[in-house]
């Protein structure tokens, strides 16, 4: 039997909105294997982000399950899932999401330093190498640029050795250069750290560097649609 | 140019703006309001207590004026007359006093004379109600049911009439007397009121100063030292006379200036409450301008928008604030302190045109002023910009890696990142908070048990009433003394010794003693009466007073040069009361001063004055010589049938009305029940509570209301932090901070405030307080913190510090999942 890091069974999630429901998602089955990359593309508001946040416990479905590393989700406390997302999910937003009042070194080791764990120093330096952020240790997020910021907020989410990274359109605010140079630093560390990752994407050229494409409408997994990068 | 006329649209963009910033609309509203209220309802609470601690100490005093003068000359009363600051001044004059009745052999009545200012204007207000009239006949006299009951007569009303023994200047008559009227109210009430005609014929004159009394009210508030010393200098005192400025009015000056302190307080609480508010409010809403600039708003436009919507959120904020506050200072606290059933006349709120303007005119500066920076910010920001700005309270642009735990470290990072606001917050609570001790300082240094005192605070002063008497009994002898010692409820009992004694003419002691007090006290000269003392001491009898250690003790303390306790203890030395003479230290002390048993007279003994005392308390009969204090022992030693003409009493318990109960009944008991007196300072706290009326209750309102506003103010300010956190918060929550974590973080943080605040008030406050209590404190109380309200405060600020935050989280936290709330704000 393959081993499955993420798996979602018959997933929905449904809305108000005012007097209308909204499905955001409808249904998703979506299985993601140990190690692997998978790009999530589709248009706003098709559900991409409505996943993404449902694989990481950041949003509770409506029906169905969700698995990650064999765990079920839906049957955790807020506290358990707390704890889940410092130690198995490195998250990675559109808007970078740093604490702007922690330098970069202190917003990278926070997960490490909330789970009470001892931080590996080696490990931070090696990160800090690997995303060229040696000579902003001590700067704070407002004196970054958007690519150094992201390039921060990987560093943050690799910093606790987590099961699976979760990427919501991690170069949406950056340009194309910098898209490129972050989505490549993201790629070499993921697989270096030999890492599952989930990204969501608009830019097909980014979603190219994923070993697995994935398209959503709707609220559904397009059938059909999957299908593995052209490498 | 020609005038662009679109301020109708700037308005109804104000207008719509405010309904669509619905939230933030009522927090800055919310806030005006508050600061309204405050100020309305502080000041005029205050201005009520203010002036009903005007009343107290008209009722303590049992007169209406601002200056007493003892004896005065025709000369001083015609100067008076004319002078134009006085607007009314009275005489009242000691004509005398009750020796005994067929009922009482030691009534303690004095003989008084009110002319009709004294009587019908000063004294008016101390009074709650008179029956009959002011006596004109001779035999005639206006008395209280007190003064009455002291001389046996108590069931006697208006038109009854009794017999009594009295003394005048110079002699001792016996005449009955009829009431013409009986009186009650406040203020001493162990007199009986003669006519005129009585004291025209009782030897004494208004300008001797054993009796006139001269009471002046001046048009004036209060007068500065400077000019109350050109009254007194203009007035061109004799050597006896004294004019004495009444407490209130003497340190008036410094009481205004002490007020005005705490009005100035009270507006910074409010002005930091709105501007906090606002600067938040508006600062938090650049975004918002940004985007009417893009869309063509010109910087006037703005500037027009940003203060119109001031203006009207000024106005709505103010108005319902000194509604609100209106309503509080004149219904809600009248009827809370009726309701608690509390008595003590009406409540008479004071209220002040100034303080409706005061009130208007701080919250409209400091909206204006609160309002400057953001208008500006909104103003010079460039469209772009402020389309992508987000507030960054920390300007930094690097900071050191900080070690230890990460909640406490976030904590304080929140605090330090904006370290004006955060003072700003923490200012303003800590005014709050001292601004609140400050009035609870006050009000328990005014409380009714501050003005009771008995000498070495003692519960209850028996005293021997025949010590006065040609006849001296053992009133209080040791086998009642011990009677009491033995009662439940007692602790101590210490008894005060005397013997009448005559103080023989030496050049050394004597004869400038006597020279000093007939300067001081007597109308003749000395030198008249010179030979006769140096002939006849007999004549000049005095008092030798024992006391035991501990008694001995507790003056000693009180000296300003305390005396060698041995030589005291072991008879070798004395300590002499001063009777108000004017002394040097050299004068008295290390001198001899020699005495004989008055009944004894070959029982001669001398003693080394040591000391000098003041109190009065050590006095029994108060003869031209000194009154002699020495070891007890010494009268022991010396007779067996010893005369006790004082004993303090304490109480396990103060003010333990039983135990006080049980000692009067022995004494009712006793050979002599009608022969003593006694202060009691359950008695006197009872008169004190009266006087006092509600003054308390009102006071405790004003501090009430400023601790309800500075917690609203926390309250207001924790909840907007957390509100414009949220985002942050969701963000370390995705990245796996628990909810339990987020928790502690807010705790850590209020307890950060907490300890900012408490360490602000009790260094910075605790000064402001104490110089307020300084200036404020004219009785001269001493100044202690009262323990109870600040741990009350000290616990509420704890609770609120930590609750606020944790019930703010829960609620937002409410409001959907972490990824809806990183949503909304994306």
């Amino acid at each position: 039997m393959e081993s499955w890091m993420v798996q979602t069974k018959n997933l929905k999630k449904y809305y108000r909105l005012g007097e209308n429901r909204v499905k955001a998602l409808n249904g998703v089955d979506f299985t993601v294997k140990e190690r692997e990359f998978v790009a999530i593309i589709g248009k706003s508001g098709s559900g991409k982000s409505t996943l993404l946040h449902m694989l990481g416990g950041l949003d509770t479905p409506t029906a169905g399950e969700v698995f990650v590393d064999g765990k079920n989700l839906a049957v955790m406390t807020k506290e358990q899932l707390a704890v889940f997302r410092r130690r198995k999910v490195g998250f990675i937003f559109q808007t970078y999401n740093l604490v702007q009042d922690l330098n970069v070194y202190e917003n990278i080791i926070l997960p490490i330093e909330l789970d009470g764990r001892y931080v590996d120093k080696e490990f931070i330096e090696e990160l800090l190498r690997l995303l060229k952020l040696q000579e902003k240790r001590e700067a704070l997020p407002s004196t970054l640029s958007g690519g150094q910021q992201q390039r921060v907020a990987i560093a943050r989410a690799i910093a606790t050795k987590p099961a699976i990274i979760l990427a919501d359109e991690p170069t949406g605010n950056l340009d194309t250069e910098t898209s490129h140079d972050v989505m490549g630093l993201l790629k070499i560390v993921a697989n270096k750290f030999q890492q599952t990752m989930i990204l969501i994407t608009h830019d097909h050229d980014i979603a190219q560097l994923a070993d697995r494409i994935v398209r959503i409408e709707d609220g559904k997994l397009v059938k059909g649609s999957e299908r593995h990068a052209e490498k | 140019m020609l005038k662009n006329n679109n301020m109708s649209v700037v308005t109804r963009m104000a207008r719509r703006s405010l309904k669509s910033n619905r939230r933030r609309s009522i927090s800055m509203i919310l806030a005006i309001f508050l600061a309204a209220f405050m100020l309305f309802s502080v000041l005029t609470v205050g201005a009520t207590y203010f002036k009903m601690q005007r009343i107290q100490d008209m009722r303590i005093s049992g007169i209406e004026c601002d200056a007493m003068m003892y004896g005065v000359t025709r000369e001083q009363h015609e100067m008076c007359e004319k002078n134009a600051d006085i607007r009314l001044s009275g005489v009242c004059a000691v004509a005398g006093y009750v020796k005994s009745t067929e009922r009482d052999q030691t009534p303690d009545v004095g003989l008084l004379w009110a002319d009709e200012n004294y009587w019908n204007k000063m004294k008016k207000p101390a009074m709650r109600k008179v029956e009959g009239s002011y006596p004109e006949k001779e035999n005639e006299i206006m008395v209280t049911k007190k003064a009455l009951k002291e001389c046996g007569y108590g069931d006697l009303s208006v038109g009854d009439h009794f017999q009594m023994t009295y003394g005048v200047k110079e002699e001792i008559r016996e005449e009955t007397f009829y009431i013409s009227g009986i009186w009650d109210g406040y203020g001493p009430k162990k007199e009986f009121y003669v006519s005129e005609k009585f004291y025209e014929r009782c030897g004494y004159q208004l300008s001797d100063v054993a009796s006139g009394r001269y009471a002046i009210d001046f048009k004036k508030n209060f007068m500065t030292q400077k000019e109350q010393t050109a009254f007194t200098e203009s007035m061109h005192l004799e050597k006896q006379q004294a004019l004495i400025f009444v407490s209130d009015f003497a340190y008036a000056a410094w009481i205004l200036a002490g007020a005005t302190g705490l009005i100035l307080v009270t507006c910074l609480c409010a002005y930091l409450l709105i501007y906090n508010m606002m600067y938040l409010s508006v600062s938090g809403n650049v975004r918002y301008y940004g985007l009417l600039q893009t869309i063509g708003m010109s910087e006037r436009q703005i500037r027009g928008l940003v203060r119109k919507q001031m203006f009207t959120i000024g106005g709505i904020g103010a108005c319902v604030g000194i509604l609100l506050g209106y309503g509080v200072a004149f219904f809600l606290i009248p009827s809370i302190v009726k309701s608690i059933g509390i008595r003590g006349g009406d409540i008479e709120i004071a209220f002040h045109p100034i303080i409706l303007i005061l009130t208007v005119l701080l919250v409209g500066v400091t909206v204006w002023t609160a309002s400057l920076k953001p208008t500006k910010m909104a103003m010079k920001i460039s469209p772009i910009e402020a389309l992508r700005y987000r507030k960054v309270e920390n300007k930094k642009r690097t900071h050191r890696t900080k070690r230890g735990n990460p909640i406490w470290r976030l904590a304080k990072e929140q605090l330090i990142k904006d370290k004006k606001k955060t003072g700003v917050v923490i200012i303003s609570f800590s005014l709050s908070l001292s601004v609140f001790l400050c009035i609870m300082t006050l009000l328990s240094s005014q409380g009714a048990r501050t003005y009771v005192h008995n000498y070495m605070e003692a519960d209850l002063i028996l005293k021997n009433d025949m010590v006065k008497n040609e006849e001296q009994l053992p009133v209080i002898d040791h086998n009642l003394l011990s009677e009491i010692s033995k009662l439940e409820g007692v602790r101590e009992v210490h008894p005060v010794y005397f013997k009448k004694v005559i103080v023989p003419w030496e050049p050394e002691f004597a004869d400038q003693w006597m020279r000093e007090f007939y300067d001081t006290w007597m109308r003749i000269p000395y030198e008249d009466e010179r030979e006769k003392y140096k002939e006849h001491p007999e004549e000049f009898a005095s008092s030798i007073v024992g006391i035991d250690r501990e008694t001995f003790e507790y003056l000693n303390a009180e000296l300003e040069q305390p005396v060698d306790e041995k030589a005291f203890l072991s008879g070798k030395s004395c300590i002499v009361y001063r009777n108000g003479l004017n002394f040097s230290k050299d004068d008295l002390i290390g001198k001899k001063v020699t005495c004989a048993e008055y009944e004894n007279i070959t029982d001669v003994h001398t003693f080394e004055i040591a000391g000098d005392t003041d109190e009065a308390y050590y006095t029994a009969i108060l003869g031209y010589p000194p009154t002699i204090i020495v070891s007890d022992h010494v009268i022991g030693e010396r007779d067996t049938q010893q005369i006790i003409s004082k004993v303090s009493i304490f109480y396990d318990k103060e003010y333990d009305r039983q135990t006080e109960k049980k000692v009067l009944e022995i004494m009712q008991k006793s050979q002599y029940p009608k022969d003593f007196s006694y202060d009691s300072r359950i008695e006197e706290l009872k008169e004190i509570e009266k006087a006092q009326g509600n003054m308390p209750q009102i006071g405790f309102g004003v501090a009430l209301i400023l601790a309800f506003i500075g917690t609203l103010n926390y309250i207001n300010t924790s909840v907007g932090n957390i509100q414009r956190r949220w985002t942050e918060i969701s963000v370390m929550e995705s990245i796996g901070m628990s909810q339990k974590q987020v928790k502690n973080m807010l705790i850590a943080e209020g307890c950060l405030y907490f300890i900012g605040t408490w360490i602000l008030t009790m260094t910075a406050g605790l000064a402001v307080i104490y110089l307020l209590y300084q200036l404020l404190n004219y009785r001269g109380v001493n100044f202690y913190l009262p323990v109870l309200p600040a741990l009350v405060a000290n616990a509420v600020m704890t609770f609120i510090c930590i609750s606020v935050p944790l019930i703010t989280y829960q609620r937002f936290e409410k409001q959907g999942t972490i990824a809806e709330r990183i949503r909304e704000e994306i």
